[in-house]
């Protein structure tokens, strides 16, 4: 089901495209300059586009709409989306917590997503790109398996993706893992048997008929 | 090695067929035990753990690439590789994956980690000694030793 993008959705490409767009012109940029030059707090925007932050009061709303060219319409909707993703379904004033399962499991990518974030590497569009992945795909760090290498991976993915200026979808993302390690490998690949070479070929000319 | 009839199940001698080949290619050098990821990286399968939870296993036969979901417990990455490889030993013997049935795919690959032979042998060997078969397949998932013993009418 389609739905409105949350906070985070909405900020993180665009504070990824500001910085493409002003790379392309040669200008100096980053976040925090952004954020002082509107009078943001230091680390808010950085936050949104984590998902750490998912509300906003109306004047640093005023502010980030200023700052990103958006409505405040816009970001009051996105945080509406935000809201509906975390909160039970009758929640009043008071939050209630939703369903222990999948906050823990959320809480626990999280976690590990944010271990793995490397500021001077990752941008936040590309730790939405791997939260969304983690989250569409059903994947989750496994116990025992070292969580923040695996993301980092993956977080690294999102990036060289984001640099060739293409969109970071989650079947991007294993496509260029799947690319990468291939690469990483195909110097320690043996020689395919013939046996599989011919059933192959097999395989391939009944897919041709 | 014997082919398979397309559209149909293969018969048991067939199983054990596709089993026995990857086996040999699995117990290379005299070892008693199969190696799966060997046999899978002899045949120039690239072995890669994907720590996605949809799947445990699955195999791309065009890119000659087996992905197992990585777990604490070896023996869950043995069985995954020895499915995968239980799979690899049907395309061989020319049953596209399509026509692959899950169930009759893990009783290859219990052929493939518990071969009918020496499997029998060490049942019948057992005495109250004797460790148990559980202890002799301890590399294997114990669910999977079960369904063996089963399988070969014990």
């Amino acid at each position: 089901m389609s739905r409105m993008p949350t906070l985070k959705e909405l900020v993180g490409p665009l504070l990824d495209s500001l910085e493409t767009e002003a790379k392309a012109k040669g200008q100096k940029w980053s976040v925090r300059a952004l954020e002082l030059k509107h009078g943001i707090a230091n680390g808010t925007l950085g936050q949104i586009a984590k998902g750490q932050r998912t509300t906003l009061n109306p004047d640093t709303t005023h502010k980030i709409a200023l700052a990103l060219g958006l409505s405040e319409a816009e970001l009051n909707r996105a945080q509406r989306t935000s809201d509906d993703l975390d909160d039970a379904p009758d929640s009043g004033p008071e939050r209630t917590p939703p369903a222990a399962s999948t906050e823990i499991v959320r809480e626990g990518y999280l976690a590990v997503l944010d271990e793995a974030f490397d500021g001077e590497t990752h941008k936040p569009s590309d730790f939405v790109a791997v939260e969304r992945l983690l989250r569409s795909r059903a994947a989750q760090i496994l116990p025992g398996v070292d969580g923040p290498q695996i993301v980092r991976r993956w977080l690294d993915a999102a990036a060289r993706i984001r640099e060739r200026g293409e969109n970071a979808s989650s079947s991007a993302i294993i496509r260029e893992l799947t690319a990468r390690v291939v690469e990483l490998e195909e110097a320690n690949r043996r020689p395919v048997h013939p046996l599989v070479k011919q059933a192959q070929e097999k395989r391939r000319a009944r897919e041709d008929r | 090695m014997g082919a398979f009839a397309l559209c149909s199940l293969p018969e048991p001698w067939e199983i054990e067929c596709s089993a026995q080949f990857v086996l040999q290619l699995a117990c290379q050098d005299g070892a008693d035990k199969p190696d799966v990821e060997e046999a899978l990286k002899d045949l120039g399968f690239l072995v890669i753990r994907v720590a996605v939870a949809e799947k445990r296993g699955w195999t791309d036969f065009d890119q000659l690439i087996v992905y197992c979901r990585p777990s604490p417990d070896p023996r869950d990455e043995t069985w995954t590789l020895a499915h995968e490889l239980a799979h690899v030993a049907q395309e061989l013997e020319g049953l596209p994956s399509e026509f692959h049935d899950e169930i009759i795919t893990d009783q290859i690959a219990r052929s493939i980690l518990m071969p009918e032979g020496s499997f029998r042998k060490i049942v019948k060997g057992l005495g109250p000694d004797n460790p148990g078969i559980l202890e002799e397949y301890r590399h294997v998932d114990p669910v999977q030793v079960l369904a063996r013993t089963i399988e070969l009418g014990f």
